[in-house]
């Protein structure tokens, strides 16, 4: 394959034969290195060649890695009106997200009880697979999650105005969002699951703030100082959302069986953009959006009345911010000089808004959005906040996490989670899981290096550094 | 003979389930998908489960397969010990599987680690190799 280096952090898979447009990978020359050892770049030329409407180029952010149809780390912007909508493009786990938490406590406050602290939030969010719900809902509040997303949870008295405040979307896609476009079944898997992490690399983590890169853009978000207690969580919209993906890859296979043939990953199936099918799914995915905003928005509220009930109800926990890093969103970008509207595809990609942008809350309006980027566990996680040259370069898109390295079987054959666990205690980093074997396939080991991904990212400018953050302890699936 | 049997795979798994035929590779996808969950010999054999999936393509028909016992984690904490039954039936455009299952529902008795988010068509394949039959497909986890 011809890959052309553009410069340090960009490389150009040149448009050629069927492609409709070139594909774009931000990427050093370590990390292009990772991407080519799996199939991702091809799978970026698949998207490039196969959905029609795709506008600009087909992006691969620094983190990529294969995936299924589309790469993980795969951004592409669909004409909403002449082209089409992929599940694909979005994944299984809709909404799939992060959100972080400041906090008034120091490391000094925690770590003396950073056992406790992590058996509290164990216990107010039920994490592992099968872990079910402290929120039972009937049909009329499960309705009403898909219909408002987090808004039905502050007007429950379940957090405040200002989670919503700062998150994207303000939590809610409330009018794009079908609820009667899910499933009974999509409904049935997640009505236990509001408030609940699940398992694979979905975690809770206690983080301290270790370094301050932006002083001025990290006071604006809430990230004072070195040694800052802050709480990081990520998760999505569990088996509802799965579900809401499974049964609407079904329904384009078989209402579009031509296109279906046509291409060369079937999980690429797409609607078109005019059809029933593709409002419909967009519709049923905003409501699983919604879904997923709701179920981070519970669990940060059980983070913050567990910490009062350790520290006291004066210890202040505020959203800094929460992003969606698997959607597509309906959105305006100039593309050859011309504003149109498309349907942002990010499947494992992170929206990176510039200051001044509408989308971006009241409070950060003159800094830029909040950017949210995990490490593995065990390693340092990142802040960074959007600019206006991520809007000209990538959609306004960046990365959204370390990147899987190696495979959950290998991880598993290398390290076994109690020693694990007994390495990273040895690192005054405490982990409480679910599952041993839910350690070892997270190991850090088994990730790309985060600070690779996120200086590329910066470097590129499509998403500046803010602050870098550690684990003090981790709650796992 | 190998039940089934993992591969590598960056993000998430390959799996390749066999059979002397397609209806026993079948019941060993079953395994294979729950052997990722849990370790299905560990699970005590208290209740049973049935389902009926149909579909007009066998690929279709493995999709669906996955799917319902996704679906009857979710809902019932169920996970299985055994595949009691699998029958394979019908004919192209209209397949049928009969599944009954023998497991569990108290999903907490358990070290259950690996979360199955879907089944995906990535690197599906059904075919035959050294007289046996394989189905193999990539789990979203």
């Amino acid at each position: 394959m011809d890959i052309k280096k553009l410069n340090a952090y960009s490389y150009e898979v040149p448009r050629s034969g069927d492609m409709r447009v070139p594909v774009k990978i931000f990427a050093s020359a370590p990390l292009l290195e990772k991407m080519q050892a799996d199939n991702c770049v091809q799978q970026g030329v698949n998207v490039a060649t196969s959905l029609p409407g795709i506008c600009g180029a087909s992006l691969m952010m620094p983190d990529a890695h294969q995936g299924y149809g589309f790469s993980i780390g795969g951004v592409a912007a669909i004409d909403c009106e002449k082209g089409c909508i992929s599940p694909g493009g979005i994944g299984f786990d809709i909404n799939c997200g992060v959100r972080l938490l400041a906090t008034s406590l120091t490391v000094d406050d925690v770590r003396p009880r950073i056992r406790e602290v992590l058996d509290v939030l164990f216990k107010r969010v039920p994490p592992g697979v099968g872990g079910q719900s402290l929120f039972r809902l009937d049909d009329a509040q499960l309705h009403a999650v898909l219909r408002s997303g987090a808004s039905w949870c502050v007007d429950n008295s379940y957090g405040v105005q200002g989670d919503l405040d700062h998150c994207e979307e303000d939590g809610s896609l409330e009018g794009l969002a079908k609820l009667e476009k899910v499933s009974p079944r999509a409904k049935a898997r997640g009505r236990k699951q509001l408030g609940t992490l699940g398992a694979g690399n979905h975690f809770l983590e206690v983080q301290v703030v270790d370094e301050i890169i932006d002083p001025k853009v990290a006071a604006v978000f809430g990230i004072k100082e070195k040694g800052q207690i802050v709480i990081m969580i990520h998760c999505g919209s569990r088996g509802l959302g799965h579900q809401v993906c499974s049964d609407y890859l079904r329904r384009m296979e078989n209402t579009f069986p031509e296109i279906m043939a046509s291409l060369p990953e079937k999980d690429l199936i797409y609607a078109p953009a005019q059809s029933d099918l593709a409002k419909d799914y967009f519709g049923a995915m905003c409501a699983a959006a919604n879904f997923a905003w709701a179920n981070r928005h519970m669990i940060g509220h059980q983070v913050r009345e567990g910490l009062r009930e350790l520290f006291g109800e004066k210890t202040e926990v505020k959203t800094v911010y929460d992003v969606a890093h698997n959607i597509a969103k309906l959105e305006e970008h100039v593309i050859d000089g011309e504003k149109r509207k498309v349907w942002v595809h990010r499947k494992g990609a992170t929206r990176a808004f510039p200051p001044g942008h509408p989308a971006v809350p009241k409070d950060y309006q003159k800094v830029g959005q909040p950017i949210l980027i995990p490490g593995s566990m065990g390693t340092s996680s990142y802040v960074l906040v959007g600019t206006e040259k991520a809007m000209q370069e990538s959609f306004g898109s960046t990365a959204h996490g370390a990147g899987r390295l190696m495979s959950r079987k290998q991880a598993n054959a290398t390290w076994r989670g109690e020693d694990l666990k007994k390495e990273l205690e040895e690192k005054k980093i405490y982990v409480k899981a679910a599952s041993w074997r839910g350690v070892s396939e997270e190991a850090p080991g088994a990730y790309k290096d985060v600070s690779e991904v996120v200086k590329v990212s910066h470097d590129a400018g499509i998403g500046n550094l803010v602050a870098k953050v550690v684990p003090l302890g981790v709650v796992k699936g | 003979m190998k039940r089934f049997e993992y591969f590598e795979h960056t993000a998430d798994t390959l799996f390749r389930a066999y059979g002397k035929d397609f209806e026993e590779a079948l019941g060993n996808v079953i395994l294979a998908v729950y052997n990722v969950i849990v370790d299905t010999e560990q699970v005590r054999a208290e209740v049973e489960r049935s389902f009926t999936v149909k579909a007009g393509k066998q690929e279709a028909l493995v999709y669906d397969l996955v799917e319902e016992l996704l679906y009857l984690l979710d809902t019932e904490g169920f996970l299985c010990h055994n595949v009691k039954r699998c029958s394979f039936s019908g004919r192209p455009g209209a397949w049928k599987a009969g599944v009954v299952l023998v497991g569990d529902v108290r999903a907490e008795r358990y070290d259950v680690s690996g979360q199955v988010k879907a089944p995906t068509y990535n690197q599906m394949l059904i075919g035959e190799w050294d007289g046996k039959v394989f189905i193999q497909a990539v789990l979203d986890l």
